[in-house]
């Protein structure tokens, strides 16, 4: 039998080979099972066994009493809820954060008796009873009732117990120092979405959930900000004036450290503020800046060789053109050199200079400085500039001395920087730590002529319209500016924008600082004056005298740089010569323009 | 022989299924003391959140300035009282050198040479 079949194997060689062949698939397959059940039995013993120091640590602490193991590390895997990012200013102060507050909504559908639902919950809330039952009637499956509750109403609510009410965890922006930053920073809606200032310009980043644990961290310095709205607020006061702006940059980086615009309004509430108060005046407001132009009008006659710092010209006449006139409300009625017609702000020799330089390099100063253009700064609010088109030559003239062209407090700061820092146009910035060098591209005039304006400048300090300003040991260097407004299609002589522009210290310009107060009121201690020199200057003096010692910048009280007094010749006067602050010098600052 | 190895392979397959057992209650252990510890974490977070909202609001410059007048004898710090060490008149400062000053050992020595002589 077995011999048979052995036979029936070897003679039936196909079958055999068939066979073979399935036994050492079989085989394949086998070991292929082999080989998965011991790579997983081993895995699993390396799981369970080998790796397991859980377990083993168990094991060890029990036997010796010892715990923790260290290998075991717990990644932090929190799930953070995506809050809108901090931002802070230069220091670290915390300008604006985000808290988790709860917000109530209904669904009508389940509230059962709804007039008594609404009366509870009205009396619980302070809100209207019919507005309540107004909402508790709706068809919608979803109506919110209250947004942002305090833990306390939380609490009030739940103890309640109306059914159908329910609490969604919601964010608050939230600003805890109120109204001092409010037009630079902006606010949120109720959506959280930012709607103006910082808060738009960097909604993106405030909201991207992988930067935003970082705080945005801004230029902006707090103690500054505190420091001149303080001064503005009480300067705006006391001369009941309509507003202000003010700004404190640092002119070798276009960091704006301080931005004040008054009145303000407070961000939690931006519906509430008036629109006037809501209106920025320093990053949107266009104003004719007045006799601070002037600065711009000595820079381009010193930068094309019109002038120098010894240079005289005519201001004994009115300059008379077209159909204008140009007049000095009190008048010095003689030839003055460069330095007296800055430091006494006089129209008509100003008016003379900028003839000598002409309606086209003037232009092309202008759109050099960036005035007939917005600011290129990181913030939503921009002011266009109102630049007159056709540039005629009587625009010219009026340009000059800072009539017939609007530009915002931001423009003027940039522009007198690039003045006071050897010449060159610092890109703006809010944001910290975007710290930008000057760039030699931008250069609006030489080193020499800016060492002469801030002479100049200087000069207003000393012997001019400034001399309020001056804070000893600080070399303040500025220019005074009182612009007449226009109201309707006339300037009103009444109305009136004074202003003054500083930077400190003269020799190693850091800062610029500029104040301007809307329609002051003249009082008894200006004498009436409602000018920048009486008005602007003294809050710019406080501001400085206030910051330079926070800031730690020494006083120096005989600097070398500080040598403007060279250039100014006395003139010997006709009567006998007024003490510095009397108010003949100061009406002889009152700007008068004549159309 | 055979014997044996089954016997020994069930033993390890039981001690296996053992271990993976108490492995997976240990993960589920973690996972609910992690939820725990993220829970506190969280409202931890968010009380940080708000004592921080709460430290900038008490720390408004207008706030602290108000409560130093009120309570403190100081005020601000003027420019005349910001200078250099070598601008303050030590005793015999008119024979140091400047540098000798800036030294705070030889200041030191200075000043008690000073008080020495008004002694004398």
């Amino acid at each position: 039998m077995s011999r048979r079949t052995r036979k029936v194997i070897v003679k039936d060689s196909t079958g055999r080979r068939i066979i073979e062949q399935s036994r050492v698939r079989l085989l394949f397959v086998g070991l292929f099972f082999i080989l998965c059940f011991t790579s997983i039995a081993v895995r699993m013993v390396d799981v369970a066994v080998i790796n397991n120091t859980a377990a083993i640590t168990i094991l060890v602490s029990d036997l010796d009493g010892s715990k923790a193991d260290e290998k075991v590390e717990i990644k932090d895997r929190t799930p953070t809820a995506n809050h809108r990012g901090d931002i802070v200013d230069r220091n670290g102060v915390l300008i604006a954060t985000s808290l988790t507050t709860s917000s109530i909504f209904v669904n009508p559908n389940e509230v059962q008796n709804k007039s008594e639902a609404a009366k509870k919950l009205a009396a619980t809330l302070r809100l209207d009873e019919d507005y309540l039952l107004k909402r508790f009637k709706s068809k919608k499956s979803f109506v919110w009732v209250k947004r942002n509750l305090t833990p306390t109403q939380e609490q009030s609510v739940n103890a309640l117990g109306i059914p159908g009410l329910y609490f969604l965890p919601e964010e608050k922006r939230v600003y805890p120092h109120g109204n001092l930053l409010s037009h630079v920073i902006g606010y949120v809606g109720v959506d959280d979405k930012g709607l103006a200032g910082i808060e738009k310009q960097y909604n993106q980043r405030l909201r991207d959930s992988s930067v935003n644990h970082n705080p945005l961290r801004l230029s902006l310095d707090t103690r500054l900000q505190a420091i001149l709205h303080e001064e503005m607020q009480s300067a705006i006061e006391q001369f009941s004036a309509l507003g202000g702006a003010g700004v404190i940059m640092d002119v070798r980086n276009g960091e704006i450290i301080s931005i004040v615009s008054m009145p303000d309004f407070d961000p939690h509430h931006p519906a509430k503020g008036s629109k006037e108060s809501r209106f920025n005046r320093a990053a949107l407001g266009n104003y004719e800046m007045g006799s601070t132009f002037k600065t711009f009008t000595m820079a381009a006659a010193l930068e094309h060789g019109i002038a120098d710092m010894r240079k005289k010209f005519d201001a004994i006449n009115p300059v008379k053109i077209a159909r204008y006139t140009i007049r000095d409300s009190h008048p010095e009625k003689r030839w003055l050199t460069v330095p007296e017609i800055y430091a006494y702000s006089s129209n008509i020799g100003t008016a003379r200079m900028i003839m000598e330089v002409g309606k086209a390099r003037q232009r092309g100063f202008m759109d050099k400085l960036g005035m007939t253009r917005p600011v290129d700064i990181d913030f939503p609010e921009k002011g266009t500039p109102l630049v007159p088109d056709p540039w005629r030559e009587i625009n010219m003239v009026t340009i000059s001395y800072g009539h017939g062209i609007s530009v915002t407090p931001l423009h003027l700061v940039r522009g007198i920087s690039a003045m006071v820092n050897g010449g060159i146009l610092p890109e703006l910035t809010l944001q910290a730590g975007m710290r930008k060098e000057l760039d030699e591209r931008r250069r609006v005039i030489s080193e020499k002529t800016s060492k002469n304006v801030r002479r100049l400048m200087r000069l207003v300090v000393q012997h001019g319209t400034g001399s309020k300003a001056d804070v000893e040991g600080y070399r303040v260097a500025g220019k005074t500016g009182t612009a007449e407004k226009v109201s309707g299609k006339k300037y009103d002589g009444k109305a009136k924008l004074a202003s003054f522009v500083a930077t400190f210290p003269m020799d190693d310009p850091k800062y610029v600082v500029l104040v301007m107060i809307d329609e002051p009121q003249g009082d008894k201690t200006t004498h009436f004056f409602a000018t920048g020199g009486w008005i602007a200057a003294p809050v710019v003096n406080k501001v400085i005298a206030r910051m330079g010692p926070l800031l730690n910048i020494r006083p120096v009280y005989h600097a070398q740089g500080d040598d403007a007094e060279k250039y100014w010749v006395e003139h010997e006067p006709k009567k006998k010569k007024q003490p510095k602050l009397a108010p003949s010098l100061a009406q002889r600052y009152l700007h008068a323009v004549s159309f | 022989m055979t014997r044996f190895s089954f016997v020994a392979w069930m033993l390890m397959a039981v001690v296996g299924v053992f271990m993976l057992y108490k492995v997976k209650y240990q993960v589920q252990a973690i996972k609910y003391e992690i939820a725990a510890a993220s829970k506190e974490l969280k409202s931890h977070r968010e009380a940080l959140r708000v004592i921080s909202a709460e430290w900038a609001y008490l720390n408004r410059p207008a706030r602290l300035q108000n409560l130093a007048q009120k309570y403190l004898a100081s005020t601000d710090v003027t420019v005349s009282q910001i200078a250099e060490i070598q601008e303050i008149p030590f005793p015999e400062y008119r024979m140091a050198r400047a540098k000798d000053i800036a030294n705070p050992i030889k200041r030191a020595s200075m000043l008690t040479a000073g008080i020495a002589g008004e002694g004398r």
